[in-house]
């Protein structure tokens, strides 16, 4: 085969040419032997195929897709995909589903609106020994402008997502857990308790203190932390007050104070707890306080609505006490229900927890007047913004004697 | 049936049997969930949502296919096609691709952390540099240079003239060299 000589300015044009193969035989020849002679075009040549090499190698591993690939194809040719969402992701629509319907439910108050999703979609594969789970979780921020009246902001928007092997599975079950706090007309009314007596509560009570266990040196709060104690804390740190208070009070809604507080973020619960000289229970004190078995509530494994007030009662937030039944082992009251108490840990760092996941995000416990009876166990986990405040969730303390 | 190729499937498929088309699909779903994984910025649900609306519209069209290509080739421009729609539609793209980028080209790991952790961190440099290519020259960076197709495919593939596709991939390739060399 003849070599017809070829210039250095077109051997630099068509290099690439001759790392993809792209030319003819015959050209591929010109092209080698002019390398061959020319020192300058060898080295623009080396340099080049250095790059390739970096390329190339970005592809050695593939992705391994999803397993049910086949599956829900043959959903979606059915007409029929929208049945996999419990075992499957959440795709973003639906979190814009939801958002929308945020945004047509309360976009008229004309107030703060702050909404906190957390999604666990969990995927189980029991052809595999482990379970792998994947996760998505989305925070928004949401605002209607008061003046303006119709605008909503997403203030923020996080997605993550991670890929991890709990040693925790039995308490991250499949959930869409979407809470949102809004600003109501506060009335008082006469609430319809259960037939069965309240406890008494006076004031000693709310400091009372019991110990997890004889050789234990962390004390709990017997009941979650009151209107009137979160009152004294405002009055001596002008620390801000919660969303539902008015005018420094909450007496508008709360006239004997002894409602749990509410409209607490993790940092506003960590800041009272401090000032108390005490701190947040982590997560397995909580659930030491709760039970010494894996029993899903404090009193055992059944629950009638004698026990707690969640979402099957109606009642909304009632005062701490009032369900003498909802007592622990170790005479701690109020764990389940009416509100949710936040506890120390950080859902990235807890057991079973998610690495890799934006750092904010905090676990309350126990279940609120919201929440149905089925969730509010001592095993689940709610999960929030740490700087975010619910209507549902409150604080308990706890104090580690040194 | 699995022994069939392409061509032979998509008669059958013709003829009225579509239960070959599962053939097909489990031939190439983990490749186009690769190529959509790539196209898709690494945003894993992105690139599944793609998959499967690849693989619906090669269902819907397959009875039209005329055989001047591979069927391969044909199934990579329908996926090119739908991750691009995919890309423009979803602007969370925007907010969420910074993170992902670094999963997007995992090279393997290797047996010594040391190498394997250094190997991950210079391959994450090379990513992120080709990710921040223009969209046109990062698709054909993707098709060519990194898995390996030859321009006729890519011309196929992406639905441009060979010379678009060669002075496309000799920008994308100077862009990608000067911004890389600033990690050197």
């Amino acid at each position: 085969m003849n070599v017809t000589k070829i210039d250095c300015d077109e051997c630099y044009q068509n290099i690439y040419l001759f790392i993809d193969q792209e030319l003819s035989d015959q050209q591929y020849k010109n092209y080698e032997s002019h390398f061959l002679e020319c020192e300058t075009c060898q080295n623009v040549l080396n340099d080049a195929q250095s790059f390739e090499v970096e390329l190339r190698n970005l592809n050695l591993e593939s992705k391994i897709p999803p397993e049910n690939g086949w599956e829900k194809f043959q959903m979606k040719i059915n007409g029929n995909d929208s049945l996999d969402l419990d075992i499957a992701l959440p795709s973003y629509s639906v979190m814009d589903n939801i958002l929308n319907n945020i945004k047509r439910n309360y976009i008229n108050y004309g107030l703060l609106v702050t909404a906190s999703f957390a999604f666990f979609m969990v995927q189980n594969d029991s052809k595999k020994e482990s379970k792998t789970e994947q996760e998505i979780i989305m925070i928004a921020k949401l605002k209607v402008d008061p003046v303006e009246n119709v605008s909503m902001l997403i203030e923020q928007v996080q997605v993550k997502k991670e890929t991890f092997t709990p040693s925790y599975t039995e308490t991250l079950e499949v959930e869409a857990l979407a809470t949102i706090d809004k600003k109501v007309n506060f009335q008082e009314k006469e609430i319809e308790l259960p037939s069965f007596e309240k406890l008494q509560i006076k004031d000693e009570d709310l400091f009372k203190m019991i110990s997890l266990g004889e050789n234990s040196k962390v004390l709990m709060d017997k009941f979650p932390v009151s209107n009137k104690e979160y009152w004294s804390f405002i009055q001596k740190t002008k620390h801000n007050t919660p969303f539902n208070w008015e005018k420094g009070t909450y007496k508008h809604f709360d006239k004997t104070g002894l409602k749990p507080v509410t409209y607490v973020s993790w940092k506003d619960a960590d800041a009272f707890c401090k000032w108390e000289g005490k701190s947040l229970p982590s997560e397995q004190e909580w659930m030491n306080a709760a039970s010494s078995s894996k029993a899903p509530y404090p009193w055992g494994q059944t629950f009638t609505k004698a026990h707690a007030n969640t979402s099957e009662s109606g009642l909304g937030l009632i005062e701490i006490g009032s369900y003498p039944q909802n007592i622990s082992h170790i005479g701690v009251s109020d764990l389940i229900g009416n509100v949710r108490q936040w506890v120390s840990d950080d859902l990235k760092d807890a057991k079973g927890g998610i690495k890799g996941l934006v750092s904010r995000l905090k676990i309350m416990k126990g279940g609120s007047f919201t929440d149905k009876a089925e969730n509010s166990t001592i095993q689940k986990r709610f999960i929030g913004d740490k700087e975010v405040t619910f209507g549902n969730a409150g604080i308990r303390c706890v104090k580690r004697e040194i | 049936m699995d022994d069939l190729k392409d061509e032979e499937l998509i008669k059958i498929f013709m003829d009225g049997d579509e239960s070959v088309f599962e053939v097909l699909f489990k031939r190439y779903y983990k490749k186009v969930y690769n190529l959509c994984y790539r196209f898709c910025n690494g945003d894993e649900n992105l690139a599944e949502e793609a998959t499967q609306e690849t693989f619906l519209q090669t269902y819907q069209s397959l009875s039209r296919f005329k055989f001047q290509s591979s069927f391969y080739t044909w199934l990579y421009r329908v996926t090119f096609n739908t991750c691009s729609v995919a890309i423009k539609k979803d602007s969370r793209l925007k907010s969420s691709s910074i993170e992902k980028i670094d999963e997007i080209f995992k090279g393997p790991d290797d047996i010594d952390p040391s190498v394997s952790i250094l190997k991950k961190e210079h391959n994450s440099q090379v990513s992120q540099v080709v990710s921040g290519l223009p969209e046109d020259q990062k698709q054909v960076m993707i098709l060519g240079p990194i898995l390996g197709h030859s321009y006729q495919e890519i011309s196929e593939i992406i639905g441009e003239s060979i010379t678009v596709i060669k002075g496309r991939l000799f920008r994308a390739r100077q862009t990608f060299k000067k911004k890389f060399q600033k990690y050197k």
